[in-house]
């Protein structure tokens, strides 16, 4: 096992960890404002991939352009999901026990599993890609699908961070976070507010899913696989903090990738549990937290 | 017919044994545990790999009650130290890992492939029935048994606290009393019905797979739990025979829809699952029995 | 010598100090009350004296020894109890069953005791169901014995908190309000069973902010405002004073 062998498996992991990091964003958004950790993000995420997927067979002849119109459709379908979720799932949710969101967010994610297999059956699809070859960058063998997977999912992320820092919507939805009560007291339109929410953490979890099944292949347990990983990197990442969801993404996915040699590829998910499990054992409040909250 | 009834109340049993063990957890302690099924896979295959090496079955019976218990054990410590979201989504990790490793260790688990060949009840026992009425018949004693234990346990000083732990923690902490070793201990015999279970469920058909131990029976069994009202055992009993009602009833539903394939079948289920948790903390999460969530009369 | 010695407790939390540095004692047997503005600090530092908060680089003693490493765990097996200012009943249990859940070293409460040493479980539960029957005459809650707890008024959850307290066996015990949402009559009841405590023996640290009922109760008092402790002495005398009607009452009395 050489060096180059080693940085190949972490160039690889760190476009992994940006999908997890995108899923995990959108977790980590509900998390903090809406308060719990919401189990059908990854099936959302696989419901904008069957979407896409299903888009792109037919417009197959438009080539490359297709891709694009497939992504499109992945973020807007489950957008849509998930915005239909909080209105008829979590919104009579909200401010009973903690729980039972998140056991309603697991019925949500066997309901959209069972829809999709129901329909498009359990096998396993893939996108229509140009083949391509790699490029060598020193040591490094790059595939062009994964550099536009990562710049993708980049700039989504600096989407959201946007949305957050620079639109009265995302303020709102930071001071809901802050503090609920205080929010509703001063009269922001909680409604409207969690809408965008859970429009953009749908739209997120859909480009997440259509960009993993670019890279890898589409399934009906690619959401529910991709989901602990991402949960992991939202407790890594400090529940609520963007950023941190993020940049615990791409550490998680590194590790999983760099382990592979050493534990195998079964093990793989088990790494990102692993690695949750320490953090919160060692500091339950993840590494970014943002400041001492007074209780 | 009487082949297929058989097979109801095996399966019917077989969760409720798994029920005793999460109302024991969730419902009477208030421990979140989305990982019950990891317990019913470190049962099935402890039992039926030691009695395919040749040891007796009740052997096997034993390791089914007492590897899981020491499973529970890192778990147990966990719950003391984390939010009960964060120790749902550890447990639902935990039972993903031990499915991983049922997968990975083929030299142990023959992996995907599965199990073959497992020894079935009436030959383990030596009893003169055929494999599925002797499942029947263990299953009959070890939920005896294990309502019994429930009833005893739940109304001792002992049931007393961890009932405590559930309705407020720092109020037992206040009182000189650690929640912490109820808690390990609470887990380690919800694991352990949960780990019988699974070994009679492995004797009784003899071939078991790491598909068989998928997050989805953990929710059935919460499917039931909920349905039935948390923190009783007759809570359990009717949400249990709800939702053994619920999947055969959905075979019959195959009949009755001949266009629909097993497979299509399997979907509708895992709809049915999905759509009956959301629906159950919709509309009525304390259950058809009530439970302690809804303020009732207690017990 | 005090039963209980606190010196300089801070409690932080983040950048707020909620405590800063202060110094309290009680002797055996004594009523001492803790009074001050919402805000001022006291719910924290009971907190802290109960070993939920850490004593921010203080002292506690208690009954001779050191406590401040303990938590509230074995604080409250030392015979430091405390009672909590929203009631946290044992919701789903029975009035006697939150008695009898606080009875110290219960065989029943370990799993080979209950499978082999029943009769012994037995016959316990019979002498901590007594104990628990006669708190409950004490405080006149018998009536509601076999209640749910969760049914019973906000007055008598207090007088549940302090059974269930009593029947750890307590030296000093720590009162969060125990008059908060109590109709007068109760309040009276209240303050008579905790003269009776303390003629046995046991005494109490109160916070409240019925400050007529209080002064008639207690031996001394404490004003705490703003994390620190403003005024100690004789009930009538520390309300007289200037520092506490500004402070405390804003000027308004």
């Amino acid at each position: 096992m050489t060096v180059a062998y080693l940085m190949n498996l972490a160039v690889n992991g760190a476009v992994e960890g940006l999908l997890v990091g995108l899923l995990a964003l959108a977790v980590t958004l509900v998390f903090g404002v809406a308060r719990f950790p919401n189990a059908s993000a990854g099936d959302v995420a696989m419901v904008g991939a069957y979407s896409g997927w299903l888009l792109q067979s037919a417009i197959v002849s438009l080539g490359p352009l297709s891709l694009v119109f497939a992504g499109v459709t992945a973020m807007a379908s489950a957008a849509l999901v998930s915005l239909a979720l909080y209105w008829l799932v979590f919104r009579a949710l909200s401010g009973r026990v903690g729980v039972y969101a998140l056991i309603a967010s697991i019925g949500a994610a066997f309901v959209l599993r069972s829809v999709v297999t129901f329909f498009l059956g359990h096998d396993q699809q893939v996108f229509a890609v140009p083949l391509t070859r790699a490029l060598s960058i020193g040591p490094l063998r790059v595939l062009p699908i994964d550099l536009w997977v990562g710049a993708i999912a980049l700039a989504a992320m600096v989407c959201v961070f946007v949305i957050l820092r620079m639109t009265a919507m995302g303020r709102r939805m930071r001071a809901i976070a802050d503090n609920p009560q205080l929010a509703m007291v001063s009269g922001i339109p909680a409604a409207r507010t969690m809408s965008g929410l859970w429009l953009m953490a749908g739209a997120l979890s859909g480009l997440a899913g259509c960009l993993l099944g670019l890279k890898t292949v589409i399934a009906p347990e690619m959401g529910w696989d991709l989901l602990l990983p991402a949960f992991a990197a939202t407790i890594l990442g400090s529940v609520g903090n963007p950023l941190g969801a993020v940049i615990g993404g791409v550490i998680i996915g590194i590790a999983q990738e760099v382990s592979t040699p050493f534990v195998g590829f079964t093990y793989k998910i088990a790494i990102g549990f692993v690695v949750m499990l320490l953090v919160l054992l060692v500091r339950p409040e993840g590494l970014f937290v943002a400041r001492a909250r007074v209780r | 017919m009487e082949a297929y009834l058989i097979a109801i109340a095996v399966y019917a049993l077989v969760y409720l044994l798994m029920g005793l063990g999460l109302n024991l957890h969730y419902g009477f302690t208030g421990l979140i545990n989305f990982g019950h099924v990891g317990f019913f896979a470190i049962g099935a295959y402890a039992s039926c790999l030691l009695t395919l090496a040749g040891y007796p079955m009740p052997l096997g019976f034993a390791l089914a009650l007492l590897l899981p218990a020491l499973a529970a054990i890192p778990i147990g410590y966990l719950s003391l130290r984390l939010r009960s979201d964060y120790l749902a989504i550890v447990t639902l990790g935990f039972s993903e890992v031990v499915r991983l490793a049922i997968i990975n260790e083929k030299w142990l688990t023959n992996g995907v492939q599965g199990v073959p060949g497992i020894p079935d009840v009436a030959q383990g026992f030596g009893l003169p029935v055929s494999g599925s009425v002797a499942a029947l018949i263990v299953l009959l004693i070890a939920n005896a048994l294990a309502i019994a234990l429930v009833y005893r346990l739940t109304r001792s000083p002992f049931g007393r606290a961890i009932q405590a732990i559930r309705d407020d923690e720092e109020a037992v902490r206040a009182l000189g009393k650690d929640p912490g070793s109820f808690k390990i201990r609470v887990f380690m015999i919800g694991a352990s019905l949960a780990g019988l279970a699974g070994a009679i469920y492995g004797h009784y058909i003899t071939y078991i797979t790491p598909e068989q131990f998928l997050p989805l029976v953990t929710f059935y069994v919460w499917v039931a739990i909920i349905l039935g009202g948390a923190g009783k055992v007759s809570g359990t009993i009717v949400g249990t025979l709800a939702l053994m009602t619920f999947l055969e009833g959905s075979r019959f539903l195959r009949d009755l829809l001949p266009g629909v394939s097993e497979v299509e079948m399997a979907s509708v289920r895992l709809f049915v699952i999905g759509l009956a948790l959301i629906l159950l903390v919709r509309f009525r999460p304390s259950g058809i029995m009530g439970d302690w969530t809804s303020g009732g009369t207690q017990r | 010598m005090n039963l209980l010695e606190a010196r300089d407790v801070s409690v932080r939390f983040g950048s707020f100090t909620a405590v800063d540095k202060v110094s309290v004692n009680v002797g055996p047997g004594e009523r001492v009350g803790l009074i001050g503005p919402n805000g001022a600090g006291k719910s924290s530092l009971f907190a802290a004296l109960s070993g939920f908060e850490d004593a921010g680089g203080g002292t506690i003693r208690f009954n001779g020894r050191d406590v401040t490493g303990y938590g509230p765990v074995r604080r409250a097996r030392a015979g430091l109890g405390r009672t909590f200012q929203v009631p946290k009943e044992f919701a789903h249990l029975s009035v006697r069953e939150n008695l009898m859940t606080a009875a110290p070293s219960q065989a029943g409460e370990s799993l080979l005791s209950l499978l082999f040493a029943a009769s012994r479980v037995a016959r316990q539960e019979k002498e901590i169901g007594a104990e628990a029957d006669s708190h409950l005459e004490f405080l006149n809650i018998a009536h509601v014995a076999n209640e749910s707890a969760v049914r019973l008024s906000g007055g008598q959850k207090k007088l549940l908190e302090l059974g269930r307290v009593l029947m750890t066996g307590p030296k000093l015990i720590l009162l969060d309000e125990p008059f908060a949402g109590v109709n007068p009559v109760l309040i009276g009841e209240i303050s008579d069973r905790i003269r009776e405590l303390s003629g046995q023996g046991i005494s109490v640290l109160i916070v409240e902010h019925n400050l007529n009922a209080l002064s008639q109760l207690v031996d001394r008092l404490y004003v705490m405002d703003r994390g620190r402790i403003m005024a100690e002495g004789k009930p009538d005398e520390v309300l007289a004073s200037d520092i506490v009607r500004e402070a405390y009452m804003g000027g308004v009395a």
